[in-house]
């Protein structure tokens, strides 16, 4: 009796293993089913994907972390090799000038052996920064081997507890097709699934919580890590560039006084004919000039604005290709501005030099207030023949051939290159040594004298504003 | 025990919502503090009397978990009663109430009877759902509203009671077919018992007066 109780209870127990194997069967067999749905990529159910949101973002994050720490470590390699070779490459050639400079005597050898060292110097420094660089690489290869790696195997886990989660969801989901719950073996049954969810669960619920943390905490970690560590990389790096630069600011303060060699190139060689030509036109125009001078002594103001008017008609007409109106109006001015040096005889290259020698036109300002000189000479009672006699008089006739007065320092008199303009203060500078003449003969001096006031006087009428618009006869009778 | 009809309810709701405490305090009547998480599925059945009729409520509580979305949906065939539930103190269960009404519309069969249930009214200090919200959702969705305490036990009997009602008057008027199973309504012993002496009184006379 007892024998076949124990014979029973044998076989309960059989059936009870039977039971178990035929459970992890089951179980093993849902597992692998969903490893299979994840390796083909076949879409997982939308739900059970958007209850896992929270750890894929998280899971993200420990991938990126992973991926930019080991693009860190050979970024720092590469940094330092690079670093390597440029400091090698700076020490060759400090070397090289230092060599180069000892064989030099001159100021220049002196130059070149003061750089060389500072190239030196600089390469040496330079080395010093592989040092935090050292430290900040064993830094990252440690965190990436040791907290990287940690982590990695824990999420390796929860991995797998996912799976078998969701494998046991798969198994659920499958026995609640049919589920009712009067049929005790399909009770039975349904019990046992939701007996491997809820472990499952449980299992994977811990990993995943341990997943969030530890990625959490690594993200923090890799923070401190960076910081600490390019803070002293920083430092390294900030008194590099101090020592070097303080070495280089001292050198440039050195060379201070050295004259650099300047270099001239010539860019084009011009056709003798061509030249002979261009001269020849050259001519032409400044005769017409003289003659417009000649003709007009009022137009000396605005002469400026005449020429140039003139000169860019010549000077398309001569290129045979027009200039846009749209071009800088200075522009204009140095491609025509020839003949305006040549009128004062004044070189080219020097007209160049002078400080003002490209500036525009005058403004709408500057035209009104020459409209206004004009107005003013035309209200004068002095006619066109009595004005040009008097400045005959004080200047005589060839003020126009006079070359231009020369500096101190036998350099051309940067006051008439003043934007090219002819005005009547710029004759009287170039005239200076004719009125010292007529000022010395005693027996002229009192006519040249009042010629000269009488002259100014009309010129600038704000001086004597009575007599603005009255005849000679009654400046005479003023005078007496 | 023998009953005329059983019933089919579902019970479905976010997570925490106090499902679970709904059928416990039904069934057991108990309040159970600590949350426990339902794994896809659990039962409760409990016998009710409507119209002098034993009709047994056989309650399906499942889980509010949205991983367990896709296995809870499966539960909806057949169903003839659903109880909506929703907690006054979290605004976003109350939000996600017509997500859960589409869901249970499109997996259901048409004729089956919603009830909207806003549970923890106890909790009217922490309340974040008005009373007239509740009410307006209902009316606007074509559902029955009631306002619920698992834990004071308030209205839970009138929750499942007047579903039941009003899915025993759907079967009065001859809205369900009470012998397709599918729509969630079982014919019991009792009923079954019940035609039979009818059908057997009335044979017997026909076939009496027939003989005589």
């Amino acid at each position: 009796m007892s024998g076949h109780k124990c014979y029973s209870w044998e076989l309960q127990d059989r059936f009870a293993q039977d039971k178990s194997v035929v459970n992890k069967m089951q179980q093993k067999y849902w597992e692998t089913k969903q490893a299979f749905i994840k390796a083909t990529g076949k879409k997982e159910d939308e739900h059970v994907v958007a209850s896992d949101a929270d750890l894929d973002a998280k899971l993200e994050l420990f991938h990126s972390i992973q991926r930019t720490c080991l693009d860190l470590s050979k970024a720092i390699v590469l940094y330092q090799k690079r670093i390597c070779f440029l400091s090698q490459e700076e020490n060759e050639l400090g070397k090289f000038l230092r060599s180069q400079g000892f064989q030099d005597k001159t100021r220049a050898g002196k130059m070149m052996q003061a750089t060389g060292k500072a190239l030196c110097f600089s390469s040496q420094q330079r080395l010093a920064l592989r040092n935090p660089l050292c430290r900040f690489h064993q830094e990252v290869e440690t965190f990436r081997h040791r907290a990287i790696s940690d982590t990695w195997l824990t999420v390796n886990r929860m991995e797998q507890c996912r799976t078998e989660y969701r494998g046991a969801l798969l198994w659920m989901k499958d026995v609640s097709q049919e589920l009712d719950p009067d049929l005790y073996k399909q009770m039975e049954k349904f019990r046992k699934v939701q007996t491997q969810v809820r472990l499952a669960k449980k299992n994977f619920d811990k990993l995943k919580m341990d997943v969030c943390q530890k990625v959490d905490l690594l993200g923090a970690s890799r923070c401190n890590l960076l910081s600490h560590m390019l803070a002293t990389y920083q430092t390294t790096l900030l008194h590099f560039w101090e020592k070097t630069s303080h070495t280089m600011a001292a050198i440039h303060e050195s060379f201070k006084g050295y004259q650099p060699y300047e270099f001239t190139t010539l860019k084009s060689l011009q056709d003798p004919m061509k030249k002979l030509v261009e001269k020849e036109k050259k001519k032409s125009s400044r005769r017409e000039n003289r003659e417009a001078v000649a003709q007009e002594p009022r137009q000396l103001i605005s002469l400026e604005e005449e020429n140039q008017h003139k000169e860019s008609s010549t000077c398309q007409k001569e290129e045979g290709k027009s200039v846009p109106s749209s071009v800088d109006k200075s522009s204009a001015d140095d491609a025509c501005s020839g003949p305006i040096d040549e009128l004062l005889d004044v070189k080219p290259e020097e007209a160049c030099l002078g400080p003002m020698a490209g500036t525009p036109e005058p403004e709408s300002g500057d035209k009104d207030d020459l409209l206004l000189l004009n107005e003013i000479f035309s209200t004068s009672s002095l006619d066109e023949g009595e004005f040009s006699r008097e400045w005959a008089a004080v200047f005589g006739d060839d003020r126009l051939k006079e070359p231009a007065p020369m500096g101190a320092q036998g350099e051309p008199d940067p006051k008439p290159q003043i934007g090219s303009a002819f005005l009547p203060s710029q004759l009287l500078d170039q005239n200076m040594k004719d009125l010292q003449a007529s000022l010395q003969e005693p027996a002229k001096a009192a006519s040249d004298l009042t010629a000269w006031f009488s002259l100014f006087a009309d010129l600038d009428p704000l001086s004597n504003p009575d007599a603005i618009g009255k005849t000679d006869k009654e400046h005479e009778l003023l005078n007496a | 025990m023998a009953y005329a009809y059983l019933f089919k309810y579902i019970i479905i709701g976010d997570t925490g919502v106090g499902k679970s405490c709904l059928l416990l305090q039904f069934t057991d009547k108990r309040f159970q503090p600590v949350h426990d998480l339902t794994m896809g599925v659990e039962f409760g059945a409990r016998m009710i009397t409507i119209d002098g009729k034993q009709i047994k409520l056989q309650i399906w509580d499942t889980a509010g978990q949205e991983s367990f979305r896709s296995i809870t949906r499966s539960y909806y065939r057949g169903a003839a009663g659903a109880l909506l539930v929703y907690d006054i103190t979290r605004r976003d269960t109350f939000n996600h109430l017509t997500t859960w009404l589409e869901d249970a519309r499109q997996h259901s069969n048409s004729n089956m009877v919603i009830m909207l249930i806003g549970n923890k009214s106890d909790l009217e200090s922490r309340r974040e759902v008005k009373k007239e919200e509740g009410e307006a959702f209902a009316r606007e969705h074509g559902l029955i509203f009631m306002e619920t305490s698992a834990k004071t036990a308030s209205n839970v009997e009138e929750a499942f009671i007047n579903t039941a009602k009003e899915i025993y008057e759907k079967i009065q008027e001859g809205v369900f077919d009470i012998n397709n199973e599918a729509n969630g309504i079982k014919i019991g012993p009792q009923h079954a018992a019940t035609n039979a002496s009818h059908g057997g009184n009335q044979g017997g006379q026909q076939a009496g007066g027939g003989c005589c």
